[in-house]
């Protein structure tokens, strides 16, 4: 049975008033919502609290869900505007990644003829944990579509359709959140 | 083949492009030492990313949001359910208030059986006469502007384009001077 009917199958058991259904829901996203989350804010705890809210919420909103999309993406974009929410209160710059394109854009985001390999300098144990520090500093913006994409391993289908931005777009920021990471890695920025 | 730029790599990479492209680009990274070691970089960066340990989560959490979740259906059926008790339990109390008071409680409920009866009685008369009368009011509604409606079909037969183009300018001139006169009056303080 695919994941997609099996969800479809578990929401119309909580329709139908079995919240043990709603339980298998959680036990199955759990772990790639605080992966996200977590790496959305920096508090732990408040990362437990925010996941809790966002399944409470979509329990709330089930009823509005429509099987034809795949659940994931639903819950994924439940959580986004929740974090969206979380950022405007923070006062966090949540549009700033124009700038970032318009310095991707320029030709020395080709290959430079000088590029010297930073990464492959790191033990692969010590590279992870220089990748989480730097995911920290990063825009938000940037930093959720790397997650979605690298650690939640959505398709660049899914995050589109959660973002309601084109595939492009969604490839391009991608693709800067990990020029960005890698820079940060080489201390240039 | 150009040497590669960065979008071309992490397509390649994520095996996003078609066999075509990811093969000149095989073919290109053969001999490019440049692009070929560019290539490496990402790839170890791309392992190094996808292989980030997951966050722990407590064994509890699904029961501790489960607890946090209201029953919303069964809240209906529980406040349905108080509701019920809370009447119940009000008519006991006065029951067994007339029967300790030395009243007969039987009759007391055989009177407000009755005023309850006579109030409903009133009450659908009185709603019966006001459907009737707002149906009556509906219908005179309907045949005015019926008429005043095909009065209008009937007048725009028997005139012209032009006349009705006059017309409806005529019309327009006269709310707009009726208009900016009332707004005169209001401004300068005159009563017309």
């Amino acid at each position: 049975m695919s994941s997609m009917h099996e969800d479809k199958i578990i929401v119309e058991n909580v329709l139908k008033g079995s919240k043990e259904a709603f339980k298998m829901i959680i036990m199955k996203y759990q772990t790639p919502l605080i992966n996200y989350i977590g790496r959305m804010v920096s508090d732990r705890q408040q990362a437990m609290d925010f996941t809790q809210e966002i399944f409470i919420k979509s329990y709330a909103a089930l009823h509005t869900y429509q099987p034809k999309y795949k659940f994931s993406t639903w819950l994924f974009k439940i959580a986004s505007n929740t974090m969206i929410d979380y950022w405007r209160k923070k006062k966090l710059d949540t549009f700033s990644v124009d700038r970032y394109e318009d310095e991707y854009r320029r030709p020395r985001y080709q290959i430079s003829d000088n590029e010297k390999p930073v990464a492959q300098q790191y033990e692969l144990s010590q590279l992870r944990a220089r990748i989480e520090e730097i995911l920290k500093r990063i825009p938000p913006t940037l930093r959720e579509l790397f997650v979605w994409r690298h650690i939640n391993e959505l398709s660049y289908e899914e995050i589109a359709e959660i973002k309601g931005l084109p595939i492009g777009t969604i490839k391009n920021r991608v693709f800067q959140a990990k020029e960005l990471i890698r820079k940060q890695l080489k201390g240039e920025i | 083949m150009k040497c590669l730029d960065i979008d071309q790599i992490y397509l390649y990479l994520e095996g996003e492009l078609s066999p075509e492209k990811a093969g000149a680009i095989q073919t290109h990274i053969a001999w490019c030492q440049k692009c070929s070691q560019a290539v490496q970089e990402r790839s170890f960066l791309l392992d190094a990313s996808e292989s980030l340990p997951p966050m722990e989560i407590p064994i509890d959490f699904a029961q501790q949001t489960m607890e946090m979740i209201r029953p919303e259906k069964d809240t209906i059926w529980s406040l349905f359910f108080a509701a019920a008790i809370g009447f119940s339990s009000i008519v006991f109390t006065m029951f067994m208030f007339l029967l300790i008071s030395g009243h007969n409680p039987a009759s007391f409920f055989i009177r407000l059986s009755h005023t309850f009866l006579f109030s409903f009685k009133t009450l659908s008369v009185w709603l019966a006469k006001s459907v009737n009368l707002i149906s009556i009011a509906s219908k005179v509604v309907w045949q005015i502007g019926s008429f005043l409606l095909s009065g209008i079909c009937r007048l725009t037969h028997i005139m012209g384009t032009e006349f009705q183009i006059g017309l409806v300018i005529l019309a327009f001139i006269l709310y707009i001077s009726l208009y900016f006169g009332i707004r005169k009056n209001i401004l300068t303080g005159e009563r017309t």
